[in-house]
């Protein structure tokens, strides 16, 4: 960046200096522009008061040489501005009450308003929230929509990477300023994220850390950014369902993954659901309330052919559909081997048809059923 | 007069000749013995004193002058209260000259019975290696040194007994130890077959087994990781003659035989993670052999292996490389043999239950994190095969049929270790486990199909590169469990199972 308008040089200095969304709201309904702000704040200082003295004491001592100053932080980071006066600034995100009047990223919003889903859940997912995050991930990756998640560990980081490894366009919202990378572990992912065309938001300046209370205010760029929300998992009192609770809000769709009731990370999700959330098996559920989904996922729709599995193979498929998923019972319809058994789940693996994790194997593909054959 | 009695030191596991050289001369009543001896060697001089008047010798009222050579070598242990008592009584001619070839070793007690000492076996060895033809040796440790081969054994109990069977007056029979190492009673009081369902985790054990792989078990409390890592001994092949020895004489220098004579159960030892990097690796002034040496031949279980200091896990690198374990301190080096088979468990998280559906897990990331981290990248490149365990349902287990039985198991293993035994005769090591990266490129070569599931996995299952070796030789060790001459795509498609926690816990 080499220069900047009134109001991003404006909107860069309030966030600076700590103003809140709120309050910089406040501020441009007293002075009636951003031009209005930016040269008049000084006599207008004392009567300010819903701002507090230290803030404004902080604003006059930064806004000295402030341009160049922060012009030489953002590209020393990398990152680039977009303010809501913008064009480029996300058109859904316009819509929502509170919107962030600026945003902080690093990556491109090229694509940010094609259709745009958000994959949230509990950063201690079980193997079951694990795999269909997985699964509906690549699904919807496979037809061209945004994947839109939180950067934390568990189903967030399972959401940005399988977007990445189907080549679809992800956003991760942070909670802290963008030059720290919170969780450590996913600085890769950061970096992956911004290369390829997707990018990481935050509406915090540099240097804030990732505090508790801002998560809560990040939830509501996730859901605004996208068309409908996913929940994976969820427990009963957590962060992915206060995202839903601004996707409601907002007016989005809410997609939930039912789960086991005696589970303690699908409390959440059936709770959404008997509150009237939509119950998502596969991505046909997600299609059904987003029209222009629905050609999309009729297109591309896929089988695995049978013709390429063998007969050992066929056979594991055969109890999978029928619920028998775990190594010991199919064991046992089987009649194989251990061993025999479990190479012939690997070569099922590479072939995409199945997921094996400890506890259980599922199916990936629809099949049609074998027992027909 | 001068007498000259020959007995034996020990350094490590390596026995050392030493010439205990007696002089009784006039002067003042005064005892002293010269020759770099360590504190337990300057008491015995009380012991000694005391055994030979209590046993109704005179002790001589004279000058007596004990040398140990050579007199460079540092000498410790009781078992030279023996040859001292021996010297002074050859010297005062109680004893007629004792034979060059003869080796005395035993420590006193008061009344001059002769009781049993440290490491007998390891000397007895050394000294018939050294050409001695006898060994007059206490009649508690006869047990483990009557299997020796090419030198007698002469088990005596007392000092009385022993100047009759020196003087000629009394013949002992020297003592042969009776094994049969085919057919042996059953020791173990627990069976695979107790072990309900659990298929997979048996057969990698089962794997892990047949070629000597290091394991880690990783699962939510109760899912039997301790239970089947206690019965891995069961399924391992019995020890051979030569194996018993080393075994013996590890634990014969720890002082942990029980005067039943040789070893012949497989060790299996698990030390508890509050335990030292010394007690592990071995050590001590006195250099000890640690825990990896004590399961030398056998397993060495490591439950919950992430809350053992990582200094202790550290240590454990160079052992499973290299079969051994070298100490150094001030006064020398020593090395002691530490061949075992690694099994480990571990939780996916502090608190056990990441992951469980029905269990809340009350971890944060950071300690979720720091937990993981404490297995390092390279102490799980030596771990060859990973496997994940789930608790049994109960559902599972009703209609559970009968299990396969420890026996059973067994044979199948024996049979793969005789195979492997036979491919690498020439390049002595046992087990697949043992291959170096050049000994896998000529003996685990995979054909066409094979590699490309292996590049297939690779890509779609995110293994790290380390994982590749690895499976090579797990599946040459299924190949030789299901009696294959070559690796064949299945078994590459099944030792790929044995690496899932690369890709999900250590990404």
């Amino acid at each position: 960046m080499d220069n900047l308008n009134t109001n991003q040089k404006t909107l860069l200095w309030l966030s600076s200096g700590s103003v809140s969304n709120n309050n910089i709201s406040k501020l441009l309904d007293y002075f009636g522009s951003v031009q209005n702000l930016w040269e008049n704040f000084e006599n207008e200082q004392l009567n300010l008061n819903f701002l507090k003295v230290e803030t404004l004491n902080k604003l006059s001592k930064i806004k000295i040489d402030f341009e160049e100053r922060i012009l030489e932080k953002l590209n020393s980071e990398k990152a680039q501005i977009v303010t809501i006066f913008d064009n480029d600034y996300p058109s859904k995100l316009k819509q929502i009450e509170g919107a962030p009047y600026l945003l902080y990223y690093k990556g491109s919003l090229e694509d940010i308003n094609n259709i745009s889903i958000a994959v949230i859940g509990s950063r201690k997912a079980t193997s079951y929230g694990k795999w269909a995050a997985e699964k509906l991930t690549k699904e919807l990756s496979d037809i061209g929509v945004n994947i839109v998640s939180g950067l934390a560990v568990g189903i967030d980081t399972i959401a940005h990477k399988t977007a990445l490894k189907y080549n679809a366009k992800t956003y991760g919202i942070i909670g802290c300023g963008i030059n720290i990378a919170y969780p450590k572990n996913n600085r890769e992912l950061f970096k992956q994220i911004a290369e390829n065309k997707g990018a990481v938001i935050t509406e915090y300046t540099f240097d804030i850390q990732p505090v508790a209370f801002n998560f809560h205010d990040r939830n509501r760029i996730i859901s605004g950014l996208s068309e409908g929300v996913l929940v994976i998992e969820a427990q009963e009192k957590s962060g992915t369902l206060i995202t839903a609770g601004h996707a409601a809000n907002q007016g989005r769709e809410i997609f939930a993954v039912p789960g086991n009731i005696d589970s303690l990370y699908s409390k959440g999700t059936n709770a959404l659901i008997r509150d009237g959330a939509k119950i998502t098996v596969s991505i046909d559920d997600i299609a059904e309330e987003i029209l222009e989904l629905k050609e999309r996922v009729s297109l591309k729709k896929t089988f695995i052919d049978l013709g390429t599995l063998t007969d050992d193979e066929l056979k594991i498929i055969e109890c999978l559909q029928s619920g028998k998923n775990t190594i010991y019972v199919l064991e046992q319809e089987t009649k194989m081997e251990t061993g025999e058994l479990l190479g012939n789940l690997t070569f099922l693996e590479m072939k995409g048809a199945i997921k094996v994790s400890a506890d259980k194997i599922s199916l990936n593909l629809s099949f049609p059923s074998i027992s027909n054959k | 007069m001068l007498s000259k009695i020959k007995t034996c030191v020990l350094y490590g596991l390596e026995g050392y000749a030493v010439d205990v050289e007696t002089d009784i001369s006039g002067g003042l009543p005064n005892f002293n013995i010269v020759g770099l001896p360590d504190i337990s060697i300057k008491e015995s001089k009380e012991r000694v004193r005391s055994a030979i008047k209590n046993s109704r010798f005179d002790f001589p009222v004279s000058r007596i002058t004990v040398n140990l050579a050579p007199a460079n070598l540092k000498k410790e242990g009781s078992q030279i209260d023996l040859p001292i008592a021996v010297g002074i009584l050859t010297a005062s001619k109680v004893i007629k000259p004792v034979d060059e070839k003869i080796c005395i070793i035993g420590e006193l007690s008061l009344d001059g019975r002769i009781t049993a000492i440290d490491g007998a076996l390891p000397m007895v060895i050394s000294m018939r290696n050294k050409s001695f033809n006898k060994a007059i040796v206490p009649e508690d440790n006869k047990e483990e040194c009557g299997a020796i081969e090419g030198i007698e054994i002469i088990p005596v109990d007392s000092i009385t007994q022993l100047v009759d069977y020196l003087n000629g007056n009394l013949y002992i029979e020297p003592y042969k130890s009776k094994y049969n190492f085919q057919d042996k009673p059953d020791y173990y009081n627990e069976d695979f077959s107790e072990i309900k369902g659990q298929p997979a985790m048996k057969r990698a054990v089962e794997i892990a087994a047949a070629g000597m792989h290091n394991i880690l078990l990783l699962g939510n409390p109760g899912s039997g990781k301790t239970m089947i890592a206690r019965r891995i001994p069961t399924i391992l092949p019995d020890l051979t003659f030569e194996e018993s020895l080393e075994v013996t004489k590890i634990y014969s220098i720890s002082g942990l035989l029980d005067n039943k004579g040789l070893i012949t159960k497989r060790p299996f030892r698990s030390p508890h993670h509050t335990s030292s990097r010394t007690s592990i690796a071995g050590g001590g002034t006195k250099p000890r052999p640690g825990e990896v040496s004590l399961s030398h031949c056998g397993v060495l279980f490591l439950d919950e292996i992430p809350e053992f200091p990582k200094s202790v896990i550290e240590v454990l690198r160079q052992p499973m490389e290299d079969g051994k374990i070298s100490i150094s301190r001030a006064s020398g080096s020593l090395t002691f043999p530490a061949k075992f088979m690694m099994v480990a468990s571990m939780n996916p998280c502090p608190c056990g239950y990441l992951g469980d559906p029905t269990h809340e897990c009350s971890c944060s990331q950071g300690q979720i994190d720091k937990y993981l981290g404490k297995i390092s990248g390279p102490l799980l490149n030596r771990i060859d095969i990973q496997i994940e365990v789930l608790p049994v349902k109960y559902d599972d287990l009703k209609d559970m049929k009968a299990e396969e039985s420890s026996a059973a198991i067994k044979k199948r293993i024996v049979k793969a270790r005789n195979i492997q035994r036979e491919r690498y005769r020439n390049i002595g090591i046992l087990t697949n486990s043992e291959l170096s990266t050049k000994g896998i490129s000529k003996f685990c070569k995979v054909n066409k199909e094979s590699e490309i599931l292996l590049k297939n996995a690779f890509e779609t299952l995110g293994l790290s590169v380390r994982a590749y070796n690895k499976i090579l030789k797990v599946a040459r060790t299924i190949a030789d469990l299901e009696n294959y001459e070559n690796i064949e795509t299945k078994h590459i498609a099944e030792a790929i199972r044995y690496r899932s926690l690369d890709r999900k816990y250590w990404r």
